[in-house]
């Protein structure tokens, strides 16, 4: 069953349930007041019957005078007199428009009262003066049970309908009205595969638990992506590095292979085999220890890192990678306050990040110098990354971030659109910002915003 | 550390005056400094306005995200050495009023860029306050600030042009 109709059917339910509790306690209670009232009202007309009726008329005169001015007369209203003869009543046509029960009822009691349909008896036992004992009876139509009764439950009943009507048209509206988020959420969902996993659920601006999951699964997402993203910026990174040390092995080699050559020759050879063999092994190296961070099979800690030293250890790493790569640091504005420095993360994302940022910057500005400034705030750090090379042009700058999206200038230089979009993520993951400033060949600045984190001294 | 200075410094809420600050800092280590950033802006002209008029919303209204951010940089960087770094408005363009500011504010030193020039176009009631300063009887030490990394930066106004460093030698001074 949708959860939509689940929730429709319930209210009514609910609804339902109460209304019919509701309105059949009003029914019950009004129509039992108007029984004991209107047996009341007939026990009284009863009394004064039996003294108009069973007295001198010069003794009652007072009370026929008050029946006649206050007691109108009722609809159907009818009265018996039945003598009562050593405790009986004798059966005649009279007695017979009773029904028994009420006559037993009276002569047991003294008092009665039953109903036929909307006729209602009321009798009582009356003595005379003179001594004789009389049943009176009177009986009418109790007009309210008749007619007010059966407004109330009509009108109970239409109004139970109506009711119905309402509460299905509202429970749908509040339920579309509840569901359509999730509805959303699932939608943007079902967008999502492993060949768009940068697309993210918008999150409603209402800080309720549905904008907390939405929130929860682009933190989710973020992790996936990240993780993804690594594995495939190794193999971009790899095969784009590991190349050119292997073609002078094999170049060399070749060369050295060709012909006969002497001692000498052939140590030379080795000699520059050796090299770039050696580089080849560094950069394996630098490359596997960036390839380890999001696929490690460990969970990913979030420790203190200290960001001047995570700089100079990416500085290490990438210059590993390519000794042609030039920096020039700049840590003028560095805190005097050492704390800081420091920021909640994952060094080795971090590192990851900075390095892809700090690759791109050397490989687009053809190995020029590359500047890196950091400075903190009393919340955030910067890290300032700043190259002369080839920018990026105005209108691509939105689409930066997009996975395999490389600008229209950077065809001489290889890349897969990788590194930048999983930088992002993750700084984005240290809640931090990422902000690419750029102008076609004239460089381009990266501004990192990381938060510190609350370390007490 | 010697007594703290009161040192003035025009700003129009761009991080170039702030890197003026920096210069200055960096210049006059051991130094505790009090330092006001003085933007020239005329008070508005209607009623309506005057009656609503305040300093604080203004400059609030004028600092830039960067500019903050710079500002940030800059406060916690110079943590030991910045005593107060607050901006302010003067709001007559006359050398009386000026120097009247200086007097009652104990103002020891003024500095002023000597090469680039306070954009006058942050507000459009502002001016600019240099050439009332260069009047006053204050000391007025003018820098001369210029990248030498790079030839030109085509972004201004940014967070990281704060970081690179530029050259600053007093050309003129006067007191």
């Amino acid at each position: 069953m949708k959860i939509q109709n689940k929730i429709i059917y319930l209210v009514i339910i609910i609804f339902v349930l109460y209304t019919l509790l509701y309105s059949g306690f009003i029914y019950y209670s009004i129509s039992n007041y108007a029984f004991t009232d209107f047996y009341k009202r007939l026990e009284i007309r009863a009394a004064t019957t039996a003294k108009i009726k069973l007295e001198k008329p010069s003794d009652v005169s007072h009370i026929l005078e008050m029946e006649q001015e206050y007691l109108e007369k009722l609809p159907n209203q009818t009265e018996y007199i039945l003598p009562i003869i050593k405790g009986k009543i004798q059966e005649d046509s009279l007695s017979k428009l009773l029904p028994k029960s009420l006559i037993e009822e009276v002569l047991d009691n003294t008092y009665g009262s039953d109903s036929e349909g909307v006729i209602f008896y009321s009798g009582i036992t009356y003595q005379s003066q003179n001594g004789d004992e009389f049943m009176v009876v009177v009986s009418a139509e109790n007009y309210f049970y008749s007619h007010h009764i059966a407004y109330l439950r009509t009108l109970l009943l239409t109004s139970l309908a109506f009711g119905i009507l309402w509460i299905v048209f509202f429970s749908f509206v509040v339920s579309r009205t509840l569901i359509r988020p999730i509805k959303n959420i699932i939608n943007d969902v079902r967008k999502i595969s492993s060949e768009n996993l940068h697309l993210r659920l918008n999150v409603p601006k209402k800080n309720d638990s549905l904008s907390r999951l939405a929130l929860t699964f682009n933190d989710m997402l973020n992790r996936l992506e990240t993780s993804f993203e690594t594995q495939k910026n190794f193999i971009s990174n790899a095969s784009h590095e590991l190349n050119t040390p292997l073609t002078s092995i094999i170049g060399e080699a070749d060369f050295a292979l060709s012909k006969e050559r002497g001692a000498l020759a052939y140590k030379v050879a080795l000699g520059k085999i050796l090299e770039e063999a050696e580089k080849l092994d560094k950069k394996t190296k630098a490359l596997l220890f960036l390839a380890q961070t999001g696929f490690n099979g460990k969970a990913q800690k979030f420790d203190k890192i200290r960001i001047d030293q995570l700089i100079l250890d990416v500085q290490d790493t990438v210059q590993k990678i390519n000794s042609g790569f030039k920096f020039k640091l700049d840590f003028s504005l560095l805190p005097e306050n050492p704390e800081k420095l420091k920021v909640k993360g994952n060094e080795q994302l971090l590192h990851l990040a900075l390095s892809n940022i700090m690759v791109n910057a050397c490989k687009y500005s053809d190995n020029e110098v590359v500047h890196i400034a950091f400075g903190a705030t009393d919340k955030d750090a910067f890290i300032v990354i700043r190259d002369s090379g080839i920018g990026i042009p105005e209108n691509e700058l939105q689409y930066i971030y997009d996975p395999y999206f490389r600008a229209s200038n950077t065809g001489s230089h290889e890349g897969y659109g990788i590194g930048l979009p999983l930088s992002r993520n993750i700084i984005k993951m240290h809640d931090g910002t990422l902000q690419v400033n750029s102008k076609l060949n004239g460089g381009t600045t990266v501004l990192i915003n990381i938060p510190i984190g609350n370390y007490s001294l | 550390m010697e007594n703290t200075k009161r040192i003035l410094i025009p700003n129009d809420f761009s991080v170039k005056s702030l890197s003026l600050v920096k210069e200055v800092v960096e210049q006059m280590p051991n130094q505790s400094l009090e330092i006001i950033m003085l933007h020239g802006m005329f008070l508005p002209n209607s009623i309506s306005d005057l009656l609503f008029y305040s300093k604080g919303r203004m400059i609030r209204e004028m600092e830039s995200e960067e500019f903050l951010k710079a500002h940030a940089l800059i406060s916690s960087k110079f943590k030991s050495q910045i005593v107060s770094m607050v901006t302010d408005f003067i709001y007559f363009n006359d050398k009386k009023n000026m120097q009247k500011y200086l007097d009652s504010n104990r103002i020891d030193e003024v500095y002023i860029p000597s090469d680039i020039r306070m954009d006058p176009s942050v507000h459009r009631r502002s001016f600019d306050i240099i050439p009332y300063l260069q009047k006053c009887s204050v000391p007025v030490t003018a820098l001369k600030m210029k990248a030498d990394t790079q030839e030109e930066f085509h972004f201004t106004n940014q967070v990281s042009d704060l970081f690179y460093k530029t050259t600053t030698q007093p050309i003129i001074q006067k007191s």
